[in-house]
């Protein structure tokens, strides 16, 4: 049967005549049946797309324009930090620092705390390429150390993220994560992240001083940093020495 | 106004309840955010670029809806939400290809976000939209304002689409609903 006799009959456009008739075919002829409990099914489900329709074109719109602008964003992302915060801080802080080291006088100032992070934090490098297995958890990490690598480090916060509960690489994803924040200047959000890695003890107390001077307290940085000072041994020791030795024992 | 990602999850959630223009530039902002890495992990998980459009942006839809019946009660931020709907659909969506996974499954790390979904519904939402976007932009439109309420008259649409009287506009919208018919349960 046509189609648009079973739309009439849904619509109510039969005659009294027509309805009972096309009533009692259906009571004999099952694919009838069925395709008008189909019809039926379908036009409900279209009244609630109807209801959404003009949300969903706004949310097409504004997804479009988005993919527009990626190209122009990246660009602009890539390079403020390279005109501003790559070359132009540390340089200034690296000269300040030189000058304030060997001027005897002593007579500049000493760099921020804001500057000495930004000279002595370097994101550590992130895991080789790991074989990835069926575990979804194991993908998201891969796939975070790639953004990482990318130096996309709010992408890949964002993927640690997912998986900082997991029992078995959820420390690794915070310690990552917690990276991520650090290059990202969050320091709070890296703080967080910290406590949540459950290994690499060293690397966690030196990291936490640097999070210290980046949130510029100086006396919390100098305690951080003693415990590593105090073993010649610990990862850091000379880096904190050194550090040290800016601050003022 | 506040560059894009300064917003905290309160002030998009107050954004998207006080309607547009806030609401744009909230679905603006959560998109901006997290598009792509989610992208980037669902096609590492084999899906196809055009599969993961249509997913984030039925997953901004679920969000508006949620946060607009306050079914978004703040337990995670509205990033985590917004992925967790992410993740929920494209595990429905996996599910069909592996019947064997269990439901529960799908609701993995509830605790991160206070989201539950009505999984058929989206479904069906979802293949409605596909099949629509398969017909033509004549049937689309004839399909849909059928279903207004009331309902677009033949005669008019008769004369919208240039057919010649209401029967053929009403034959039409047949053959559209039969090949709607077809795709949806197909």
């Amino acid at each position: 049967m046509p189609e648009h006799i079973i739309v009439a009959y849904l619509d109510g456009q039969m005659s009294p005549e027509e309805r009972v008739s096309f009533e009692q075919t259906m009571t004999t002829d099952p694919e009838l049946k069925e395709a008008v409990e189909q019809l039926k099914g379908i036009r409900e489900q279209l009244s609630l797309y109807q209801g959404e329709l003009a949300l969903r074109n706004k949310i097409e719109d504004i997804y479009s324009q988005l993919g527009e602008e990626t190209e122009p964003e990246n660009q602009s992302a890539t390079v403020r930090p390279i005109s501003l915060w790559t070359y132009i801080l540390p340089i200034a802080a690296a000269i300040a620092l030189l000058l304030w080291i060997f001027w005897p006088s002593q007579a500049l100032q000493p760099p921020t705390p804001e500057q000495l992070f930004t000279q002595t934090y370097i994101p550590p490098a992130a895991p080789e390429r790991m074989s990835i297995g069926q575990e979804d958890a194991l993908q998201i990490l891969a796939n975070g150390h790639e953004a990482y690598r990318q130096k996309d480090f709010e992408s890949a916060a964002a993927l640690y993220q997912e998986i900082i509960q997991d029992s078995l690489y959820g420390s690794e994803a915070a310690f990552f994560q917690a990276q991520s924040f650090l290059a990202l200047q969050r320091y709070p959000e890296a703080k967080s992240a910290l406590e949540l890695v459950n290994d690499r003890v060293q690397e966690v107390q030196w990291y936490r001083a640097l999070i210290a001077l980046g949130q510029g307290d100086i006396a919390q940085c100098k305690q951080l940093l003693q415990p590593i000072v105090s073993q010649p041994s610990f990862d850091f020791y000379q880096e904190a020495k050194k550090l040290l030795d800016i601050l003022g024992q | 106004m506040k560059s894009q990602d300064s917003y905290s999850s309160e002030e998009l959630v107050r954004m998207i309840q006080s309607g547009p223009p806030d609401e744009d530039r909230a679905i603006s902002t959560i998109f901006h955010r997290n598009q792509a890495s989610i992208s980037r992990t669902l096609q590492s998980r084999g899906a196809h670029p055009d599969q993961v459009d249509d997913l984030l942006q039925e997953a901004m839809l679920i969000l508006i809806q949620k946060v607009k019946a306050n079914e978004f009660h703040g337990k995670s931020s509205i990033h985590t939400f917004f992925r967790g709907i992410c993740r929920m659909l494209y595990m429905a969506d996996n599910r069909k290809n592996r019947p064997f996974q269990p439901l529960d499954s799908i609701r993995e790390q509830e605790d991160d976000f206070d989201v539950s979904l009505d999984l058929e519904k989206q479904d069906q939402q979802r293949k409605l939209h596909h099949c629509l976007k398969r017909l033509g932009e004549d049937c689309r439109k004839i399909l849909l304002l059928r279903v207004e309420s009331p309902p677009v008259p033949w005669e008019e649409l008769a004369l919208e689409f240039g057919f010649k009287n209401a029967q053929n506009a009403m034959n039409k919208g047949g053959k559209c609903m039969r090949q709607l018919r077809q795709c949806f349960f197909h």
